[in-house]
């Protein structure tokens, strides 16, 4: 059996008092894109930046590309130089180009040459079609643009997994698509994708198996089909109801 | 309107030229006008505004110019009694006081060496501010580390190389003031962003110590801070150890800005989202590298003000340091006025405004670049 990209086992986090993750058993295998649903504050966002200890867990263990996180700077860099992240705001770096946002990863953290930095940049921004906007500021771009430059930008780590915290949600609707249409090659193409998102078409044509989640526990697993046309859980056939009218 | 007859009567062979707009709408009046004088209140302004230049500006151009007097060996030349006519500035006295001005009482004959160092500091400067530059990475390494170095050996003198010692106590003038703010812009700066890293590391130690000193040299006055460095320091040292006259307020000088500079630096740290940290860790970057590529050239740029006025009011505040016995530009003027050859009612009047001349013209020019910085920055954004 292959071992799995990553591999949640009883895994507990907590913000002061809150306990946000309880008890979270989850295997990602390679290639595999799960989609992770559920309610505001139900700890989606949690449970995937815990992936790249963004979110340090209190408990359980999490392994990434078979390298556990227990909390050391050393296990942190190694996880986060094989695991990509695109986040619902973008964040790209205001003060540097499109081009500078991607070389940056792998200047400092891989420490590739300028050149091949350059190179692996501008392979990633014509993967997402926007290799001519090489030269500009983030700013100068629509949001669409911007999310995509976002996925080039951790694509340049050519990490094993790519995390997504609701990567569309802070983008105007017509903006959607192209996103999405970038995120399905991707999927596609074999990379390992977790994504959080409420975006339920793209989960139920990409998604290998949704995940839905509620105050801090996954409720149900399910592939798409059968987790959209016959959820079994009540909270699950709550929310769907609630969000699919 | 009749219908008969031939409709191409109404019509006109030839184009009527352009008329020039009504005179209330266009032209330089209108322009003025509308400036000057949009409203009764910004109106009465305008007047107000100018009534006070017509007084003040021809009252200043003759003081400054008309009756000024511009040659003469004494103070003699600058009085009224003598002249026979009205006496505005005594620039002559200043002219026969620049040397002593500049240098203080730095013998005559090793004076090239504060001019070569004049020279290699403003080379340094105009490296750095101009921003197109080249290699303006190798400006900041000369500028921060090699100026220092070499003027420190040029002022101070190093036998070993021919340059024969001069003692501290006989800098003075412009010299001192340049030295003192010098060495207080360029170690309050990277200080400053030290210390606001500090305050906000994770690490309980460095932060208490980052606050405790930003807190201890805020809440102290210059003047305290500038009187314990001179009269206490020496106390808690060994008896044999001494540290110079000059380095003493300087170290006082640089350390009491830094704590400014940091507080200044934290404004834009804290203005920056969490959001583009966490950005950089996610992609690897480790703490060091985020802070340094992601986050403080972010929060540089948005406190690029507050730094200026943090500036300025360092390089105002190095008067201070006459309090301690160091002949800064204003306590060589003050000396300088005081001269028995050249007492005349002139010579106080002449040697303030030239005093504030001078702090005005290099505290303007400092605001001015950075107004045009902040202005490329904006652009930036905006492009």
């Amino acid at each position: 059996m292959i071992p799995p990209a990553v591999e949640f086992v009883d895994v507990h986090a907590w913000f002061g008092p809150t306990h946000v993750l309880r008890a979270i058993d989850l295997a990602v295998a390679p290639g595999e894109t799960v989609v992770i649903c559920g309610p505001s504050g139900s700890g989606k966002s949690t449970l995937i930046r815990a992936v790249n200890g963004l979110v340090a867990h209190g408990a359980g263990t999490i392994r990434v590309a078979g390298l556990v996180l227990d909390g050391s700077a050393k296990a942190t860099d190694a996880v986060r130089a094989r695991v990509g992240m695109v986040f619902q705001s973008f964040d790209l770096f205001p003060h540097l180009t499109v081009l500078e946002n991607c070389t940056l990863a792998p200047l400092h953290a891989r420490r590739l040459g300028l050149k091949a930095a350059r190179d692996l940049a501008l392979g990633h921004l014509d993967r997402v079609g926007l290799a001519d906007r090489a030269g500009r500021l983030p700013a100068e771009l629509s949001g669409g643009q911007q999310q995509r430059v976002a996925i080039a930008r951790a694509l340049c780590l050519e990490p094993e997994v790519m995390l997504l915290d609701e990567p569309t949600s802070a983008l105007d609707p017509e903006m959607v698509g192209e996103v999405l249409a970038v995120l399905t090659d991707l999927a596609r193409g074999g990379t390992t994708l977790l994504c959080v998102t409420h975006e339920m078409g793209f989960a139920r044509a990409v998604a290998d198996r949704v995940v839905f989640m509620d105050e801090g526990q996954i409720v149900e697993i399910a592939p798409p089909d059968a987790f959209f046309d016959q959820p079994q859980h009540p909270r699950t056939q709550a929310f769907l109801s609630r969000i699919l009218g | 309107m009749s219908s008969d007859g031939n409709p191409e009567r109404f019509v006109r062979a030839a184009m009527i030229p352009p008329a020039p707009p009504p005179r209330r709408l266009g032209g330089p009046l209108a322009r003025i006008r509308a400036t000057l004088f949009p409203d009764l209140a910004n109106g009465l302004v305008t007047l107000a505004i100018l009534a006070a230049l017509v007084w003040l500006v021809p009252a200043a151009f003759r003081f400054l110019v008309v009756d000024a007097i511009w040659t003469g060996a004494s103070g003699e030349a600058c009085r009224p009694e003598v002249t026979g006519r009205p006496v505005g500035a005594c620039w002559a006295f200043i002219g026969d006081k620049i040397n002593y001005l500049a240098y203080g009482s730095y013998p005559a004959a090793e004076r090239w060496r504060p001019n070569l160092f004049f020279g290699l500091l403003a080379f340094g400067a105009a490296w750095m501010l101009w921003l197109g530059a080249p290699k303006r990475a190798w400006g900041a390494v000369y500028l921060f580390v090699a100026v220092p170095v070499l003027a420190y050996l040029l002022l101070a003198g190093l036998p070993a190389l021919g340059l024969a010692s001069v003692a501290t106590a006989l800098w003075g003038g412009l010299l001192v003031t340049v030295v003192v703010s010098g060495v207080g812009i360029v170690a309050a700066l990277p200080l400053g962003i030290l210390l606001a890293l500090g305050r906000r590391s994770d690490w309980p130690v460095i932060r208490i110590l980052s606050i405790g000193f930003i807190e201890f040299w805020r809440g102290v006055p210059l003047i305290t801070v500038l009187f314990m460095a001179n009269v206490m320091l020496p106390l808690f040292l060994p008896g044999d150890l001494t540290v110079d006259r000059l380095v003493r307020p300087l170290v006082g000088i640089a350390l009491f800005a830094s704590a400014y500079m940091a507080e200044v630096v934290r404004g834009g740290l804290q203005a920056i989202p969490v959001g583009q940290r966490q950005a950089a860790l996610a992609l690897g970057l480790t703490p060091f590298q985020a802070t340094r590529a992601v986050v403080l050239p972010q929060a540089l740029k948005i406190v690029v003000p507050g730094i200026v006025n943090t500036l300025i009011g360092l390089f105002k505040d190095t008067t201070l340091v006459a309090i301690v016995g160091l002949a800064d530009f204003v306590r060589v003027l003050e000396a300088a006025r005081a001269d028995p050859r050249w007492s005349a009612p002139a010579v106080p009047v002449t040697a303030y405004v030239f005093a504030a001349l001078f702090y005005f013209a290099v505290c303007f020019g400092m605001a001015r670049y950075a107004g045009f910085i902040e202005r490329r920055l904006a652009a930036g954004d905006a492009r």
